[in-house]
């Protein structure tokens, strides 16, 4: 019997980094806009800090795609 | 009978069968969005069924597991005949319904794998199925994809709510944000839905070509396979809309939106990474998983075990179930043709009279509410004020262990006193320090449970 654990094991490890950058970025983003919100000084800079992370959490999200579609090039765990 | 009659019916039922997944797993990728008033409930529908319509089209590392890996090859061809597949099909069609109008949480692919292997071992005997297959890529990933996923969105919960919190007093926290984020979390969790389930199908009607000689074994996928399996699952998602808007009202967990977000992410990077390696999961269960990880991620959390024990119950019943009704059905194939009449007829009959029933008490919390939500049950999370008040109990308990010490230490001393007076000093001066240890021990205690929690 052939058990794959190493696919067992990248499997778990992209799942932990992909969902933990994920959730980091997008709270970041979320953070940056609420200090945006209610702070005069400095609120051009958070709300563009917070702009950077929602861009960047949707590129992560395109890339795993990338990552996962056979006919774009990808080629994850093969 | 003619090889192409049977090989358009397993087709039939099997797109039936994508079509009832997708019906029936709406619920899980869009009801907290929709709950949460992120989206509206007719366009959160229709982005669930392009998106699962997409999904398929993504990959079919999947597929390849169940066409290629599961049943082994005999000496000259398939062992098996696409009757078997039908008859592990309809196994399977009848367990999901029969699931799914008593309100029994299962998993439709474990319906799916129980039903195909019960008919081949009852149609070819138990050489033909691949164990070690089975083993690795349908039973060790059912049951560590669920464990994975609930860590992951665990430390995602834990994060998310580090990483918002601003010190209070200076302003509310506002992760209003994460409303919004949920339409796309979901998005993304309708996607994998519709990459790992659609994939299943794909896989079973190639079984079947192959089977019956018309594909090659090891070739590819065909492309209007995928498209017809892609069509169905969209086609069931959209129609299966009707029911979440219909249990709006009676009661969804309730789920954070910074909590949901966490959950979703966990999910859809579970469910595209198990995909993409040719793990064929449920992904009803990873979804829970996740919804249980992420609520024991908030604050002061605690698992209610009864109801985790009923869900995990029914996940480790439903493959043999669905073995043991595909088995019959695979039997009943033995009689030729006018056994595989009666495996159609009963089956068919059998779908209708579920459906029948189904309508007559039309929707209930028992079969309205989606399996997910179920598991959400299976975390309590005391409210903020559940919270204060739980903290000002324990404070109360504390003042008054603390006083009692302090009396009982005075009643020491004054024995002590006492007993200086009189001739025997040791023993009980020994006695009453220890007595003070003793008291002094569940106070501790009492902080240390604090603490964690």
């Amino acid at each position: 019997m052939n058990i794959e654990w190493l696919s067992f094991l990248t499997v778990t490890l992209v799942t932990l980094i992909g969902s933990l950058s994920l959730v980091a970025l997008y709270s970041f983003a979320v953070r940056l806009k609420a200090i945006a919100e209610d702070e005069v000084r400095g609120a051009g800079l958070a709300k563009s800090g917070a702009v950077v992370c929602f861009v960047l959490c949707g590129c992560l999200v395109l890339l795993g795609i990338y990552l996962i579609v056979p006919q774009l090039g990808g080629s994850g765990g093969h | 009978m003619d090889l192409t009659l049977i090989v358009v019916l397993v087709i039939a039922l099997a797109l039936f069968f994508d079509f009832t997944n997708g019906f029936h797993d709406t619920a899980n990728a869009m009801a907290t969005p929709i709950a949460t008033g992120a989206i509206k409930p007719k366009t959160a529908v229709a982005l669930a069924a392009v998106l699962n319509l997409v999904g398929a089209f993504l990959s079919t590392e999947v597929a390849t597991t169940i066409s290629g890996g599961l049943i082994n090859e005999g000496d000259n061809g398939f062992s098996i005949g696409p009757e078997i597949i039908f008859a592990g099909l309809m196994g399977a069609v009848v367990w999901n319904m029969l699931t799914w109008l008593l309100g029994l949480p299962s998993s439709s692919s474990h319906a799916l794998f129980g039903g195909l292997i019960g008919a081949a071992i009852a149609g070819a005997g138990f050489s033909v199925v691949n164990y070690g297959t089975v083993i690795s890529k349908v039973l060790l990933p059912a049951l560590l994809a669920p464990l994975i996923a609930g860590l992951a969105a665990y430390l995602c919960t834990k994060l998310a709510y580090w990483v918002t919190k601003r010190p209070s007093g200076l302003s509310s926290p506002k992760r209003g944000g994460f409303r919004v984020g949920q339409v796309f979390s979901s998005s993304l969790v309708a996607l994998a839905h519709g990459t790992n389930d659609a994939q299943k199908t794909m896989g079973v009607i190639t079984l079947a070509l192959v089977a019956s000689g018309l594909q090659e074994s090891g070739s590819h996928v065909h492309f209007w396979v995928i498209a017809a399996c892609a069509l169905a699952i969209a086609l069931g998602t959209y129609v299966g809309g009707w029911r979440i808007i219909a249990t709006m009202g009676t009661g969804l967990t309730e789920v954070k939106p910074a909590q949901g977000f966490s959950a979703e992410a966990s999910t859809a990077a579970a469910i595209l990474a198990s995909s993409h390696l040719g793990f064929a999961l449920s992904t009803t269960q990873v979804a829970s998983g996740s919804v249980i990880g992420s609520g024991l991620g908030r604050k002061g959390a605690s698992v209610q075990w009864r109801t985790a024990g009923k869900i995990a119950t029914g996940w480790l019943f439903t493959l043999p179930a669905a073995a043991v009704v595909g088995a019959l059905a695979a039997t009943l194939t033995y009689f030729g043709n006018v056994g595989l009449v009666l495996v159609a007829v009963i089956g068919f009959g059998v779908v209708l009279l579920i459906w029948w029933l189904s309508r007559k008490d039309i929707i209930g919390p028992h079969n309205g509410v989606s399996d997910v939500d179920e598991a959400g049950g299976a975390i309590s999370i005391p409210t903020k004020k559940q919270r204060r008040k739980m903290r000002k109990r324990q404070r109360e308990a504390e003042r008054a262990e603390a006083e009692r010490m302090a009396r009982e230490l005075k009643k020491a001393q004054k024995n002590k006193k006492k007993e200086a007076n009189g001739k025997t000093k040791v023993p009980t001066a020994s006695g009453s320090k220890s007595r003070a240890q003793e008291a002094s021990a569940p106070k501790r205690e009492a902080r240390g449970t604090k603490e964690k929690r």
